[in-house]
């Protein structure tokens, strides 16, 4: 293949590149622009590219109304309790799963444990639906960290498993020949190094927990909302509030994307199921 | 001091048998389990049961449920909604998936090859990560957003060269495509990751080889690249074919499936049934018939994979 | 120190059998090694030894005490593993500190004193303050030595760990610890695959394959008199020289036939053919017995050969020649003896020569 056309490739898959990285940092873009204008600027024919009545009411709504402070506030308490509780459970399983081969005979029981992730949601929360109404676990926050659990155990015991798998059984085994029960030789050898894929796990399972959205809306009511459940109901006097809407899209996000920024490469990893080291 | 404990440890040696070794383990998977199956499993094996029969908890028309047989899967595969559910997921799970491979492999592909510096790759993955750790919900409200028909954005790029806008939103051809966009942009960087790691993985010594050899670059792509990264884009399709099944919030927030019910998908096409109709009976049926479809496809794929012999 | 007493130990893994009906006793205070190639067993045993595996039948002793049933953690052993299992978010000093912090009887300042002992002993103490990833492969080893002694444990195991090591350090460090053994007279099993460490090292080499014990002995006995063909072929470098010859009898002497050239054996050296059960039989001769002679030799035994490829290993040449009729013979002779090309003969002995009763791995030695 002659030069020219190799060059040509070059620039057109450069060119790819441009156009995509655009297309995803406009959405961003405008997120942003339309949180900082007033409400009859959005929606206009044609729309404007920079908020022309620069206002920070929106932000100041989100951060203040007590509705949407309540909202986040639940979304975080229910995001970091089932994270707390799922990567614990996952962990202890997900190191059985690692040294304990026989526990898992012909990997069926991780194939069962991943299948559960091919139901879709609303397969789980139909009749959850009727058995919380039944333990009185509608409407609460413990009602959706126990529920969380559905998608977020079978995830971090993948997750840790992988991890666990990546120190030899060499370091326990030492640690036995001295002296050291199996319990004392996990405090002592194996957490430590296993340390940075757990902080890993409960990022991406806090993540995870963080957006979701169809458990929430269904098992929620009046007494708890998280911020996925109040987002398609600003409106007022039929008007969608726009800036409030986007306004607290560029709040909510900002953690998950912090989250990836420090974290990347085990979030990578953790997102790809274990395929992707950069 | 030291034979006091040797004595000691003589008296618990003889007590505490090596084969204990065998109930640590249970211990750790056990509570995993009970919960997976308390919160996850039992719940689904009662929808199971709930499948076969007739269910209508609304105050209206409440009924215990009865027995009912196939009788809910025989009105599931004889109702057009359905089905018009599943032509819309045909063509949405099927363009879109593809196109999120394609575009992903290309876009990875790019990057690993035209990007020189580092810093910069790793910046572009970076950003390209960024919309998958955004809700569905919240990324499906920005693009609604996007997609208005008067001030929307697109609209008024499209009006910029000329156009003067689509009604994106209200019909089903440009509904699909919509969501199908909005969907693209959060998760086109799981395959691009996936088929970037996958490149990154295959050792420059064999481009090397190759190139001693006096292979071209499109050989050397055809014959060294392509073959490797067969199984990842496979797998990366499977991925996302199967989070497509699942593809709920963006559809809520965006079109509630309309106009109508002309852009609706199995998955929200169940929660209408279940959670507007309240006809519980039918929707467990449907859950299960898509769940079970999601399996079947996922292991089709493999056995499908696994005899091209590229595995 | 302790004696090791291995009874009857048979470790299946379903229907693979590791190990079968092992049995071995380890003198106190012996180097034994385990040598044989891999998925012999040897690894299996040693672990057995240490309690990281249980056997499916069998029984390992102490000192007379069973401890078949008890977890490594109250058996007293120490073991070097074949990755050296350091632990790498600790210092070499905290690793080697490590056995001595599982029971709580010793103090800081006695902790403090036998890690600085073990260390001096291991040569390590000039770096033992640095972080595992921050040694060398040597470094490391000389470390993982040194928490192996810290303890001085009744038996110390090793697990191949200088497998990946470049030849200049396995030498220095199979000579260092031979002399730790000795000095400290620890009872020792160690594990390899290579047939050149376990001669060097092992007081007492213990030849294994396909999970049985083959040969049991001292390196002088395994290499002058290998019990099987296996063992014949196995121990030794060059490797042994083999020919397969069909047996005959003329009266009373014993013809053993290669098909190009033929033995003769009557009287006494004859005698130990009379016990053979096969007809074709392997006929072995270390290339060290080989002497090179430019003419036929009258009243020796001899074949004659073409010289192929002369290896210089320093004081000695190995040469590799082959006969008429295209068989390969290997002859160690004085360096710069024998350049390539030439033709001669090589002369040996009959009293050199190893007689197995089949062309089998396990065929056994008749002379």
């Amino acid at each position: 293949m002659s030069t020219a056309r190799t060059n040509r490739l070059k620039w057109a898959g450069l060119g790819l590149l441009a156009i995509y990285s655009l297309f995803v940092g406009f959405p961003i873009y405008w997120t942003l622009n339309t949180a900082f204008k007033p409400l009859g600027q959005i929606g206009t024919f044609p729309p404007t590219l920079y908020p022309k009545g620069f206002q920070l009411d929106a932000f100041i709504w989100v951060l203040t109304n007590s509705r949407a402070i309540d909202a986040i506030m639940n979304s975080l308490i229910i995001a970091s309790g089932t994270t707390i509780l799922s990567v614990v459970l996952g962990a202890l399983a997900g190191y059985a799963f690692s040294r304990f081969s026989w526990v898992d005979p012909g990997g069926h029981v991780s194939f069962w444990l991943l299948s559960t992730r091919m139901f879709p949601p609303v397969a789980v929360v139909l009749p959850i639906f009727f058995i919380y109404g039944r333990l009185g676990l509608q409407d609460t926050l413990i009602g959706l960290i126990l529920l969380y659990l559905t998608f977020n155990l079978p995830l971090t015991t993948w997750l840790m498993r992988d991890f666990f798998d990546k120190i030899p059984t060499s370091f326990e085994e030492a640690a036995f020949v001295d002296g050291y029960s199996r319990f004392q030789a996990f405090r002592r050898v194996i957490f430590p190094l296993v340390r940075p894929g757990l902080v890993a796990t409960m990022m991406l399972a806090w993540v995870f927990a963080w957006n979701e959205f169809l458990f929430a809306w269904i098992i929620t009511g009046n007494n708890t909302s998280t911020y996925t459940t109040i987002l398609p109901t600003l409106i007022e006097s039929n008007q969608i509030q726009w800036n409030k809407i986007m306004a607290m899209a560029a709040v909510v996000a900002t953690p998950p994307t912090l989250i990836l920024i420090a974290f990347r490469d085990n979030i990578i990893e953790g997102m790809t199921l274990g395929m992707t080291d950069i | 001091m030291s034979t006091t404990r040797d004595s000691l440890q003589e008296r618990i040696a003889v007590s505490i048998p090596i084969r204990r070794e065998k109930l640590t383990p249970l211990l750790l998977v056990g509570p995993a389990l009970v919960t997976v199956f308390l919160v996850t499993i039992g719940p689904m094996l009662w929808s199971l049961w709930l499948s076969f029969n007739r269910w209508t908890p609304s105050s209206i028309t409440y009924q215990e449920p009865t027995f009912n047989g196939i009788g809910n899967f025989a009105w599931l595969f004889t109702e057009g909604r359905f089905w018009n559910s599943m032509a819309n997921f045909v063509y949405y799970g099927g363009v879109g998936v593809t196109i999120q491979v394609l575009l992903g492999t290309a876009l990875a592909l790019a990057l690993y090859n035209y990007v020189e510096r580092r810093s910069v790759r790793i910046g572009l993955l970076t950003l390209f990560a960024v919309p998958m750790m955004i809700a569905p919900l919240v990324a499906g409200r920005v693009w609604q957003l996007l997609f208005l028909p008067g001030g929307g954005a697109v609209n008024g790029i499209l009006g910029m060269v000329g156009n003067s806008g689509l009604p994106w939103l209200q019909s089903q051809w440009l509904g699909l495509t919509a969501l199908m966009i909005a969907d693209t942009w959060q998760w086109v960087g799981l395959p691009l990751l996936i088929i970037y790691g996958g490149r990154a993985s295959i050792p420059d010594s064999m481009y090397e080889a190759a190139q001693v050899n006096g292979a071209s670059r499109w050989m050397q792509f055809r014959r060294i690249t392509l073959p490797q990264l067969q199984t990842l884009i496979a797998i990366a399709f499977i991925l996302r074919f199967m989070d497509a099944y699942k593809f709920f919030d963006k559809l809520f927030i965006m079109t509630r499936g309309g106009p109508g019910t002309q852009t609706e998908l199995p998955t929200f096409y169940t929660y209408i049934v279940g959670f507007s109709e309240f006809n519980i009976g039918r929707a467990a049926a449907l859950t299960w018939v898509i769940g079970l479809g999601s399996i079947i496809t996922m292991l089709l794929f493999w056995r499908f994979m696994n005899t091209e012999g590229s595995v | 120190m302790a004696k090791v007493e291995i009874d009857n130990l048979t470790k299946r893994y379903g229907s693979i059998v590791a190990t079968n009906d092992i049995s071995l006793d380890i003198e106190d205070g012996n180097l034994t090694v385990l040598v044989g190639p891999s998925g012999c067993g040897k690894t299996t045993t040693l672990r057995s030894v240490a309690g990281l595996e249980n056997p499916t039948e069998g029984m390992i002793s102490f000192d007379g005490v069973d401890v078949t049933d008890l977890p490594p953690q109250e058996r007293d052993i120490s073991m070097v593993f074949q990755d050296l299992a350091l632990y790498p978010h600790m210092t070499g000093k905290e690793n080697v500190a490590f056995p001595l912090r599982a029971e709580k009887g010793y103090s800081e300042e006695e902790i403090e004193e036998a890690v600085q002992e073990a260390a001096k002993v291991t040569d390590c103490d000039e770096f033992i303050g640095k972080k595992i990833t921050d040694l060398s492969g040597g470094q490391q080893q000389r470390v993982a030595l040194a928490r192996a002694l810290v303890r001085r444990p009744e038996v110390f195991l090793m697990d191949e760990p200088f497998s990946d090591l470049d030849e200049l350090l396995k030498r220095q460090l199979r000579a260092e610890v031979v002399q730790l053994q000795q000095e400290f007279g620890v009872t020792m099993i160690h594990v390899t695959h290579d047939q050149e460490e376990a001669m060097t090292m092992g007081d007492d080499l213990v030849v294994m394959n396909n999970g049985n014990v083959v040969q049991f002995g001292n390196p002088d006995e395994v290499f002058s008199r290998p019990r099987t063909l296996f063992v014949a072929m196995f121990i030794g470098s060059p490797q042994i020289n083999r020919f397969d010859c069909d047996l005959s009898w003329n009266g009373e002497t014993a013809v053993l036939d290669s098909g190009e050239f033929q033995f003769e054996f009557s009287g006494d050296e004859a005698a130990p053919l009379r016990e053979a059960t096969e007809t074709r039989l392997a006929v072995c001769i270390r290339p060290q017995r080989l002497t090179w002679a430019d003419e036929e030799p009258e009243d020796s035994l001899s074949v004659p050969v073409t010289v192929n490829v002369v290896e210089k290993i320093g004081t000695e040449d190995i040469v590799r020649c082959t006969t008429p009729e295209g068989y390969d013979v290997t002859a160690e002779v004085n360096s710069g003896a024998l350049t390539e090309g030439m033709e001669g003969y090589l002369v040996f002995d009959p009293i050199d020569l190893h007689l197995f009763d089949g062309v089998t791995e396990d065929a056994e030695r008749l002379n």
